[in-house]
């Protein structure tokens, strides 16, 4: 019975030799708090064994146990209590003392639960209620500001999309940088599942309600994460599911309801008056004053002559000023599209419902949820409903059998926002001109010659509302598993795992305007499968050799398989504008199919050892294939050791009365990253087609590519002092990258098309320091107030890189001796104050006049070519050097109130896109429209000191440059609420057990170091901003009641 | 207690058996690929037949080859309506520019196919069929190879040497010893297309050329050659590739020219194109939508190119059928990749009305009579202005109005040492540029640059 709580605070098992032949006897009671109301879910063990029970909803247990043997009593924030049992015992009735927290005990790889005193590694578990404080639909998002060394960047605002999280660092260049996510055990599929790569991407996680979650565990170091060997190497995310509780039967009501907005404003789109103020300079230098290379038709500097002078000449044909004219007739009106397409106070609503219910043989949990969040832009929410139930049961005093599913399936209207498509409608923001009316006739303005004919663009009122593009996803996660207790000390478990997730993606497009007007309207059906099915087989052996030689062994296989399979079916010309199946196409069909798996097979052994709990020694060996690597490459060894020392129990500390805890550590291990695609370690070709006749195409490059290695090194120092009001830690980390699995670029010349193929090639280092902190200021019974924080530093350098391995971008660089991905860019010296020309700095090497070599120096000649400007390293990239939580709670008399700050920094973030929302072009500027930051910084007559260079200047001002190179720092209230919990006095008078209410605001406020940064700072963890929907702030009521 | 002891071992038994069956079943499935591998005739057909399918990319011939040789001239601009080409239209273009590295891209992919083709040992089948197939192959790796030294090569550009000056690394093999070769210089770049052109036409044979004419027959072997050799001016190649394929086509009679264009029938005229079909098409894309998409049709007709290529008053092709203003007022090449959707147009990669014009020039010096006949026997059938004189401005000025849109105009004036004129400042155009500039041969795309080590980048875009 003892992992009747998993994953929450229970009791440690000591291990001391049975009594054989005891006289067996049942002993009950009752036990209660110190006011004497009954304590439900109390730990009752028999010492040294593994048998116990717990306490029902009234306190009542009932225990087999024999005469001298002792049973402990143990409940979360209680001292524990021991009663021996001797002959006359016939009941035990106890008042609990409320006390100092009990030694927690962690959940480690493969389930195996121990205490801190017993662990080597860095592991942090995030409880519950925290994990309830965003009320996001995406689960990760929840560890933001919780967990130091872990950072989390969303892709896309619109609720359900994925979410990169980070530990560490980044440890690989090409292949996968995303932690293994573990639920209950067993390695799940991750990541994005939508069904196209241009719209909102789907994340797996987001099909599982927080609702149903006990804890998440992120493992970070090489002695936790080495057991998954070639999986561990950017860590673990271990997410334990709720499990029934032993007592009554319990209902639990959560509702919570609340707006969502853009978290930031974001960049300003021009209205029509700015745009047209722009259009008349860029005009004026480039066919006006021919002191900026005008060419001097235009002959006066004022509005009419030059409005006179477009409508005079052929300018008057072109569209742009079509468009003009046409806003002029209007009265110049003002049509605001960026408020067009935001769905401001955006719903969203989440309820959940379980019940749980158990006593000492078995117990379940069963809950259903419902959630609606809608996204900030126009055109897309998501929706899901899931089902969880879980039930476990003593099928003897040897067998027990735990099952398992989560079953749920959303809705995601995803938004086609994954690049500048003309149907984007965060692009609309900036590239519709302000000089169009977004409406004709009362409905979104589609008209061909007062909207095609002047934009070229979509109108995405139109499109993002009646286009579809539905994710429909349905996961279900099954899991059997059977505990087979062999004896005291011998454990048996086997977990068969079965994670299908389904989904059904829909696009369609009208053929009344936008993509689908050339096709006479398209619709694609695309079904995708991920079948997974893992295998788990754990022998555990917990012995005590002597008195004090306390040992835990486990020997384990993993087998597990992936299998995707995809079907995907096409027409055009449709029927009419509302059929939107594949049934209403008349042309153009297209259908494919394909399939692919992955197979991982492993072997752990697992050594945790420790003398008295004073010095503890552990390892790990795994043996573990991966089907993605060539076949006498596919296999490889991974392995762990780690030690510490519990300084606390030693003799010599038991004078030192402040100290509880003090904690030595120090672990080294190996493990692997196999993240690459299926089957490119050959050389393929694909079936494409030439004249309706099958042509093979040349789609895999083929290449020898091993598994990548890391190699992690730990030290520790950890502390729990004052009656364990002050807890923390210390530590310092080094994970080294071995091969890298890297996409080398391949030369035009190498002949595939393709562009890259995958070598093992470099390594990189990432360093930092870790901390966490938490005191508890005051801890009185009816008031007490609490900070914690935690804070982490990474400094990551390439450290081998081969010369023709080099990735060089425009922006770019990964090289031997600088960051990953260091922004490495030509060095913007600002715009000529008397010709409002952009300028960089050369920067070109300075060489010794007399040996020739470059003597460091870098020539600090200002130019207005960028051709001249050299790209010089920046020292920076755009993963924070730092970043960290506080947070704060205080209670009073039921009421608390609390926050969470996340900040981050230390890095860089690249505006990707400038090249349109700060153009100095005309080309680009009178099509479509530009940032506020043009209207307010651009150049405009000789003296002015500008950020942005003169209009009609054109488009090399935004080349790639430091220009757009922003510092990255940030600090977000990542989380406040307010609530109140009932008195229980009150509740029970309305027939409930408990009622709490709160209201939380998330993403409340926000702070960026660079003011150029109009963007929000959570971007996409390549640093670059995008135009997807941006992360978002809510506030949420949320009402709790269990009865 | 026995009994489930018994059964415990069992299941043991049976999942460890489970699990280690498994460590040989680790061999992932191959469902919709396969290794690179040609045994028979027919993978060797398809791995050809792959070659024409990068050919007919829009990254290469299906739109940006084209488009490069057109909007960088006096025929065309880019008008800004999505975006596109713009860096072309003002010949702004650095190594950066993704359009630019996707011709080379695509090109080469060509190449690739080709090369896994030729290098295809031990192929059962019918040997003259394979070696056609393998013929083909050698000349799609020299028309491959001649755009991208028509693209990338230096010949135009001052003080690089003109044909010593860097041609394109000629690649011969995939994957091969050498993964990469260095840039030959144009002059032996040109010698390895006719040398592959040579074998190409000793291995193929009349019998197995296609019908349908949309893979390379012998025909278009000569043809090829032809073009080639013009372009080099190399008037006694082109005028023997050219005698090899005079007589075997048809010029389109004026009353046909403009359904040879929207007709999904293969011209009489045409040597060789690359198949476009309703399933299977460049879309939106493709060459047609952005001559005169709604959305994108950023490639517009310069206003005076009518009047500037001098078309006679009945000339067929610049009937408004061909060439007109579209209801937003822009002149639009009508004619030329008309379908619109599904964009089912073939690309007409070589048409006889070509091979004639370098015929014709390639007699000017020789047989002047027989030049201007061949030379009127275009304008005589598109009911325009014949000639009285056989000269290089009046063939340069009847290629500008027969191969009009179809990506000649800037080698035509590249490889007589023209200027490229300004049209019109009020246009995103490049405003004039003098013959030698840098800009006349693209960049080296970044990629190729870096990631070869034996690249170079051309004179004028950094390094």
């Amino acid at each position: 019975m003892r992992t009747k709580f998993s994953g929450i605070l229970t009791l440690l098992l000591a291990f001391a030799v049975q009594l054989s032949f005891a006289q067996q006897k049942t002993i009950s009671g009752t036990v209660s708090d110190d006011t004497g109301m009954p304590l439900p879910g109390v730990n009752i063990v028999v010492k040294g064994t593994t048998a116990g029970t717990q306490s029902d909803f009234d306190g009542n247990y009932s225990i087999n146990t024999s005469v001298g043997q002792t049973l402990e009593f143990s409940y979360v924030g209680f001292e524990t209590v021991e009663r021996p049992v001797t002959a006359s015992t016939t009941s035990i009735n106890l008042q609990m003392v409320a006390g100092a927290a009990l030694e927690e005990v962690v959940v480690t790889a493969y389930g195996r639960k121990r205490t801190r005193n017993e662990l080597t590694g860095s592991v942090v578990t995030v409880g519950t209620e925290d994990i309830q404080k965003v009320p996001f639909v995406s689960v990760e998002q929840s560890l933001q500001g919780r967990v130091a060394g872990l950072t989390v960047n969303t892709t896309s605002g619109v609720p359900g999309a994925s979410q990169q999280v980070r530990i560490r660092g980044i440890q690989s260049v090409n292949a996968s940088n995303e932690p293994l996510y573990v639920i209950d055990g067993v390695p799940v599929i991750q990541g994005n599942v939508s069904g196209s790569t241009s719209v909102t991407s789907m994340n797996v996680f987001a099909m599982i309600g927080s609702d149903n979650i006990e804890s998440i565990t992120v493992l970070k170091d090489a002695v936790s994460t080495a057991p998954y060997g070639a999986s561990g190497s950017n860590g673990v995310i271990m997410i334990t599911t709720k499990t029934g509780k032993v007592g009554k039967t319990r209902f639990s009501l959560a509702a919570s309801t609340g707006v969502i907005n853009n978290a930031r404003e974001g960049l300003l789109a021009m209205d029509g008056f700015q745009k047209w103020e722009m259009v008349q300079s860029g005009l004026w230098n480039t066919l006006g004053d021919n002191n900026y290379g005008g060419t001097g038709v235009i002959t006066s500097n004022t509005e009419s002559a030059i409005y006179d002078h477009i409508m005079n000449t052929g300018l008057a044909n072109q569209p742009h000023y079509r468009a003009l004219a046409q806003w002029t007739n209007d009265g110049r009106p003002n049509y605001d599209w960026t408020r067009e397409v935001t769905n401001r106070d955006a719903l969203m609503q989440n309820v959940d419902f379980s019940v749980t219910q158990g006593d000492e043989k078995s117990n379940l949990y069963a809950a259903i949820g419902y959630n609606y969040t809608e996204a900030t832009v126009i055109g897309s929410d998501f929706e899901r409903i899931n089902g969880a139930f879980k039930y476990a049961t003593q099928l003897n005093d040897k067998f027990k059998l735990t099952f398992s599913a989560n079953i749920s399936n959303a809705k995601q209207n995803a938004a086609l926002e994954n690049a500048a498509y003309f149907s984007n409608p965060n692009l609309s923001k900036y590239f519709l001109s302000p000089w169009v009316n977004p409406y004709h006739n009362g409905k979104p303005n589609i008209d061909p010659d007062l909207y095609v004919a002047f934009t070229g663009m979509h109108n995405t009122l139109f499109t993002a509302v009646e286009n579809i593009r539905l994710n429909d996803v349905t996961k279900a996660l099954q899991s059997t598993a059977i505990e087979y207790r062999i004896n005291d000390k011998l454990t048996f478990n086997t977990i068969f795992n079965v994670d299908y997730t389904l989904n059904y993606y829909k696009d369609y497009w009208s053929p009344l305007h936008g993509d689908g007007l050339a096709s006479g309207g398209v619709i694609q059906e695309q079904s995708t499968r991920y079948f997974n099915y893992t295998s788990q087989n754990q022998l555990d052996y917990r012995f005590t050799l002597g008195e004090k030689h306390n040992f835990f062994v486990t020997a384990l296989s993993e087998f597990t398989r992936f299998k995707t399979f995809n079907l995907y079916g096409a027409g055009t010309n449709l029927a009419n504008d509302f059929m939107t199946n594949i049934s209403a196409a008349t042309d153009g069909f297209d259908a494919h199919s394909s399939f692919s798996d992955r197979t991982s097979l492993r072997y752990v052994g697992l050594l945790s050892y420790n003398f008295d709990q004073k010095y503890v020694l552990e390892g790990s060996v795994s043996y573990q294939g991966d089907s993605r690597f060539i076949k006498d490459q596919r296999f490889d060894w991974f392995y762990s050791a780690g030690l510490g020392w519990n300084v606390h129990r030693e003799s010599f500390m038991s004078d030192i009365s402040f100290i509880n805890e003090l904690r030595l550590k120090a672990g080294y291990g190996i493990t692997g990253n196999a993240g690459i695609n299926r089957n490119t370690y050959q050389a393929l070709a694909s079936v494409g087609d030439y004249n309706a006749q099958a042509a093979m195409l040349i789609t895999g490059f083929g290449s020898m590519v091993a598994w990548e290695t890391g190699i992690k090194r730990d030290l520790g120092l950890e502390f729990t002092l004052w009656d364990r009001r002050i807890k923390g830690n210390f530590g310092y980390y080094s994970n080294e990258t071995q091969d890298l699995l890297m996409l080398a670029p391949l030369g035009m010349s190498a002949q595939f098309v393709g562009g890259s193929a995958m070598q093992n090639l470099g390594d990189m280092t990432n360093k930092g320091f870790e901390a966490e902190l938490s005191v508890d200021v005051i801890s009185t019974g009816d008031f007490n107030w609490n900070i914690n924080g935690n804070f982490s530093t990474v400094d990551n350098l390439v450290t081998r890189m081969p010369e023709d391995a080099n990735i060089v971008t425009a922006t770019r660089v990964v090289q031997t001796g600088y960051k990953v991905w260091e922004w490495y860019l030509p060095e913007w010296a600002g715009v000529n104050p008397q010709t409002g020309a952009p300028q960089w700095y050369t920067n070109t090497p300075i060489l010794d006049p007399i040996t020739g070599d470059p003597t460091g120096e870098l020539d600090r000649t200002i130019t207005e070519d960028i051709a001249e400007a050299e790209q010089i390293y920046t020292g920076h990239n755009a993963l924070p050097s730092y970043s960290g939580g506080i947070s704060t709670r205080f209670d009073y008399k039921g009421f608390f109130l609390e926050g969470t700050l996340y900040f981050a920094g230390g890095h860089k973030v690249y505006e990707d896109w400038a090249g349109y929302t700060h153009t100095a072009d005309m080309g680009r500027l009178l099509p479509y429209n530009a940032s506020t930051e043009v209207y307010n910084g651009t150049w405009r007559q000789p003296g002015d000191v500008a950020t942005h260079p003169r209009m009609g200047s054109g488009l090399m001002g935004t080349t790639a440059s430091t220009r757009f190179l922003y510092d990255g720092d940030y600090i977000r209230l990542r989380d406040i609420g307010f609530g109140y919990t009932f008195k229980p006095e009150f509740v029970q008078q309305m027939g409930l057990d408990g009622m709490s209410i709160a209201v939380r605001g998330t993403n409340l406020f926000t702070w960026t170091k660079d003011s150029r940064l109009k963007w929000d700072p959570e971007i996409n963890a390549d640093g670059f901003t995008n135009l997807t929907t941006p992360p978002v702030k809510s506030v949420v009521f949320q009402l709790n009641v269990n009865f | 207690m026995k009994k489930y002891s018994l059964i415990a071992i069992m299941a043991l038994f049976t999942v460890t058996l489970f699990n280690s069956c498994s460590k040989d079943s680790l061999e992932p499935t191959l469902a919709d690929t396969v290794a690179v591998d040609i045994k028979t005739a027919a993978d060797l057909r398809q791995y050809v037949d792959g070659a024409y399918d990068r050919m007919a990319a829009y990254q290469y011939w299906g739109r940006n080859i084209i488009i490069a040789g057109e909007v960088r001239a006096d025929n065309t601009f880019a008008n800004l309506n999505s975006g596109r080409f713009i860096t072309f239209s003002q010949m702004s273009y650095d190594s950066q520019n993704a359009d630019v590295a996707e011709i080379m891209t695509f090109a080469y992919g060509a190449i690739g196919n080709a090369n896994v083709s030729i290098h295809a040992d031990d192929v059962e089948g019918d040997q003259a069929e394979i070696n056609h197939m393998k013929g083909e192959a050698y000349a799609i790796r020299a028309l491959a190879h001649f755009d991208l030294v028509r693209l990338f090569g230096q010949q135009h550009v001052s003080g690089q040497g003109g044909m010593s000056a860097l041609g394109v690394s000629y690649a011969t093999s995939f994957k091969g010893d050498e993964l990469y070769v260095p840039r030959s210089t144009v002059e032996q770049t040109k010698q390895f297309i006719y040398d592959d052109l040579t074998t190409a036409l000793s291995l193929m044979s009349s019998s197995f050329n296609d019908s349908q004419k949309l893979r390379i027959t012998t025909h278009a072997v000569n043809a090829i050659k032809s073009r080639v050799a013009t372009y080099f001016r190399e008037y006694s190649v082109a005028r023997s590739a050219s005698e090899a394929v005079i007589g075997q086509f048809q010029i389109t009679p004026a009353d046909n020219v403009v359904d040879s264009w929207a007709s999904t029938v293969v011209s009489p005229s045409s040597i060789f194109e690359l198949a476009q079909s309703d399933i299977d098409n460049n879309g939106i894309n493709g060459i047609g939508n952005i001559y005169r998409g709604n959305a994108y049709g950023d490639i517009q007709v310069i206003d005076a190119f009518p009047t500037d290529a001098e078309f006679g008053p009945n000339d067929v092709r610049n009937s408004d059928d061909m060439i007109r203003t579209d209801n937003n007022n822009r002149l639009r090449n009508m004619g030329k990749y008309p379908m619109g959707a599904p964009y089912s147009d073939n690309i007409k990669v070589i048409r006889y009305e070509e091979i004639v014009l370098n015929y014709a020039e390639a007699l000017i010096e020789t047989n002047p009579a027989l030049a201007l006949q061949h030379l009127n026997s275009i304008p005589e059938r598109r009911d325009g202005t014949t000639y009285s004189v056989a000269n290089m401005e009046n063939i340069l000025k009847e290629r500008r109005k027969e191969l009009a849109f179809e990506g000649f105009r800037f080698d035509d004036l590249a490889r007589m040492g023209r200027n490229l004129p300004l049209i019109d400042s009020n246009i995103p155009h490049h405003g004039g540029v003098q013959y030698g500039q840098h800009t006349y041969a693209f960049p080296i795309p970044n990629r190729e640059v870096n990631a070869n080590p034996l690249s170079t980048q051309n004179f004028g875009y950094g390094n």
